[in-house]
């Protein structure tokens, strides 16, 4: 809290929502404590799977919702994969965004135990709190990969109870009415019981220390390349992938030679060659997943159906080579075979 | 704040979602649509109302923004109100009709969530989009807020449709900070709206629909003859609509606003605690709601300080500047685009004036670089150390540096 101003802070990967729910916080805010609200939106990259963080702003006067949070009580991670960013200190505004969180109250996506996440990285005294929303919002909402917003909302609000759950969840309805707002309301029900807590979490790891200060003038580069290969959020093995499935070909079914529309296709020029067919080429293919971000469009326009997604695990499990579930952190960026 | 209820009119909207409510409550009939972001929310949010049937309007949706900027104009030339929102490289896209709809005096509207030019492939917000449309006789408005989104639109709507003015307009907002974040915003009721903005009605010389086409084509062939020794005519009519009288009009709207809605924002530009600063910031968009608050803040510090907020780059609010400006002796003028215009603009302004105050210009919060209070009180700071010296290097400067942990807000 600054000045009586109360900072929640939302950090996911772009398609998971955050956005939405920081609207639908907001309105919560508004309706039930009558306080000025602002929300401030700091976006990823045009493409999928870039992070982004929204931050919202409850005060007692007019916000100017121009900076981000810098005394959060309130941070909810859409990913756990995220917290290994700040480990790594692989994006300078996640990490800040995330570990500028001293004492209060922080909520992670994840399958895991709030005990395995810890330590965690940073300073922070206060309580963890996980829940699996990636499973309970995909089961609620049959959508791959869903957007968790509003399954956290709702176990954020078990812990914190800043706002009438039942209250956020009639905003929910109004927002998305039908078959979509019903199953978001009972994703949110499922999760808010579903909450794993863990109070009195002290991590003192030490601060991590992000140059997000920029350099003075005199010290930037000559010149930036804007090359696909260096340019953050197309590194090869980019920290910034997220995504749960990968498409694979089934090669009996490729019948077209030498072009693929689906390579053509591509947002993200991940460049895979279908290569049945081709006369000398190996036998199978080779899906440049280090840029994959998921987005299967690849699958809808493939001529023959050849293509579909697969669950990642289950990619690795079948022996596809070039593919890991384990965010890439760190790595130089190199040219590509 | 609790004791205070708020009003059911209040809701909590983004201003892509607020420039929506305010086109449906101009009864727009055409929206252009194609989508980009940060802007394309706008079109979507109409397209939601037409599906609840609280808008009665058609969708055009071409295959990009400069058949979609031509559609809006015909449109228009048939008698119809429209919207539609693009910006950065649609904008760009757009380049020949832009131009084409200023000098035909054709009244469209157009909203730009700012974003920035490519390369690289950014969405984070810039000015820079629409300041190079300054040059094209549009109206542009620089919007702080959801809350002044909507009511711009509706006084764009009544400034541009005005037979002495017949000009396209910007009404511009930061992309993310203001398109996407969630404000209370008042929405006035549609019986309100409708005495403030009158139906849409073009001149009978202009009126597509209402002309005799047979007198038209003639009196034009005769016409494309006859411009040759009239260009400089036509482009004295557009300075002046724009200059002359779309100053005094967008003014008057604004007043007009305040008198019906009970709220305005200051016409051209607004003055905020300057008539003993001793330095002032100048700022557009929503750099000004931060600015306001520092002004406040090192007010009660005792600090002479004072903000001024130019609503409209285009026309450029000259006197309110000088007046502005009349007892400070810094002004320091923050440029959130990367070509320094508002120092260029305010220069110029206050060339040739009695009592020059010293002038810094800052680039500042370009792609959302975040901009705390602490950063305007340090430029504040900054521009008191220029007075106290009576020097004002460097002129122009990029201020890079950012709060860090530890530092108090």
């Amino acid at each position: 809290m600054i000045g009586g101003t109360k900072e929640v802070t939302l950090a996911c990967m772009s398609g998971q929502g955050s956005v939405q729910t920081m609207e639908l916080l907001a309105k919560a805010y508004y309706e039930q404590h009558g306080m000025y609200v602002g929300s401030l939106v700091f976006p990823g990259s045009r493409s999928k799977s870039t992070p982004v963080v929204s931050y919202l702003k409850v005060s007692s006067r007019p916000v100017a919702a121009i900076s981000a949070n810098y005394e959060p009580s309130e941070v909810v991670v859409f990913w756990d994969g995220l917290l290994r960013v700040v480990e790594k200190a692989a994006h300078p505004v996640v990490t800040e965004a995330i570990s500028r969180l001293r004492r209060g109250l922080l909520l992670v996506n994840s399958a895991s135990a709030p005990a395995d996440l810890l330590p965690l990285p940073w300073n922070f005294e206060g309580t963890l709190a996980t829940v699996d929303a990636s499973e309970i919002a995909r089961r609620h909402l049959g959508r791959n990969p869903p957007p968790v917003g509003v399954t956290l909302l709702g176990a954020s609000l078990a812990i914190t109870r800043a706002l009438e759950l039942e209250r956020v969840l009639r905003l929910v309805r109004e927002r998305f009415p039908g078959t979509v707002g019903e199953a978001n309301v009972a994703a949110a029900q499922e999760a808010s019981e579903r909450v794993q807590v863990l109070q009195g979490v002290v991590s003192a790891r030490g601060q991590v220390h992000i140059p997000l200060a920029p350099k003075a003038p005199e010290a930037l580069p000559e010149w930036y390349p804007l090359d696909k290969e260096t340019m953050p959020g197309f590194r090869q093995g980019s920290p910034y992938i997220w995504r749960d499935e990968v498409p694979i070909c089934e090669d009996t079914k490729c019948l077209c030679k030498h072009t693929c529309l689906s390579e053509a296709m591509c947002p993200d020029n991940t460049g895979f060659i279908v290569r049945a067919g081709i006369e000398g080429a190996r036998q199978g293919y080779r899906i440049d997943v280090d840029y994959c971000r998921g987005c299967r469009i690849c699958v809808e326009v493939c001529v023959y159906s050849a293509l579909q997604m697969v669950p990642e695990k289950e990619a690795i499990a079948r022996g596809y080579e070039g593919i890991t579930v384990e965010p890439y952190l760190g790595k130089q960026p190199s040219r590509r075979a | 704040m609790a004791e205070a209820p708020p009003s059911t009119r209040v809701k909590v909207i983004t201003g892509n979602e607020a420039a929506a409510e305010a086109c449906r409550l101009a009864r727009v009939k055409i929206v252009g649509f194609f989508p980009i972001g940060p802007s394309d929310e706008v079109g979507e949010s109409l397209v939601q109302m037409m599906k609840r049937g609280e808008l009665d309007a058609r969708v055009i949706d071409l295959e990009n923004e400069r058949s979609v900027v031509n559609a809006q104009i015909v449109a228009t030339q048939a008698g119809v109100r429209s919207c539609f929102s693009t910006n950065s490289e649609g904008l760009v896209f757009a380049y020949q009709p832009l131009f084409w709809a200023a000098y035909a005096r054709v009244p469209i509207l157009v909203h730009v969530a700012h974003r920035a030019m490519e390369p690289p492939t950014m969405i984070v917000t810039d000015d820079h989009d629409t300041i190079i449309f300054r040059d094209a006789h549009w109206i542009q408005y620089f919007c702080e807020n959801p809350q002044e989104v909507l009511d711009t639109t509706l006084q764009a709507y009544r400034v541009i449709e005005d037979h002495e003015v017949l000009l396209p307009v910007f009404v511009t907002y930061a992309g993310w900070e203001v398109s996407h974040s969630s404000f209370p915003v008042e929405v006035p009721a549609q019986e309100d709206v409708d005495r403030y903005l009158p139906p849409f009605r073009l001149p009978p010389e202009l009126d597509f629909v209402a002309m005799d086409f047979r007198e038209y084509y003639g009196k034009r062939r005769i016409a494309s003859i006859g411009w040759v020794h009239e260009y400089m005519e036509l482009r004295y009519k557009v300075d002046r609509a724009l200059n002359g009288t779309g100053r005094t009009r967008i003014v008057e709207a604004d007043e007009e606003f305040r008198r019906v809605f009970g709220r305005g924002w200051g016409g051209l530009g607004e003055l905020y605690r300057t008539d003993d600063a001793e330095v002032v910031l100048v700022t557009m968009g929503n750099v000004a709601a931060l600015a306001r608050h520092t002004v406040d803040d090192l007010r009660a510090e005792g600090k002479p300080v004072g903000m001024l907020k130019v609503r409209t780059l285009r026309p450029f609010p000259t006197e309110e500047v000088r007046s502005a400006l009349r007892r400070a002796r810094v002004a320091v003028l923050l440029d959130r685009n990367p070509v320094s215009l508002l120092f260029q603009e305010v220069r110029a302004a206050l060339y040739g004036q009695p009592n020059q105050p010293l002038v810094l210009g800052r680039v500042v919060a370009l792609g959302g670089r975040d901009l705390t209070s602490l950063d305007m009180r340090e430029l504040a700071e900054e521009g008191f150390e220029a007075a106290r010296t009576g020097k004002g290097e460097p002129e122009v400067s990029w201020r890079f540096r950012v709060a860090r942990e530890g530092d108090r807000r």
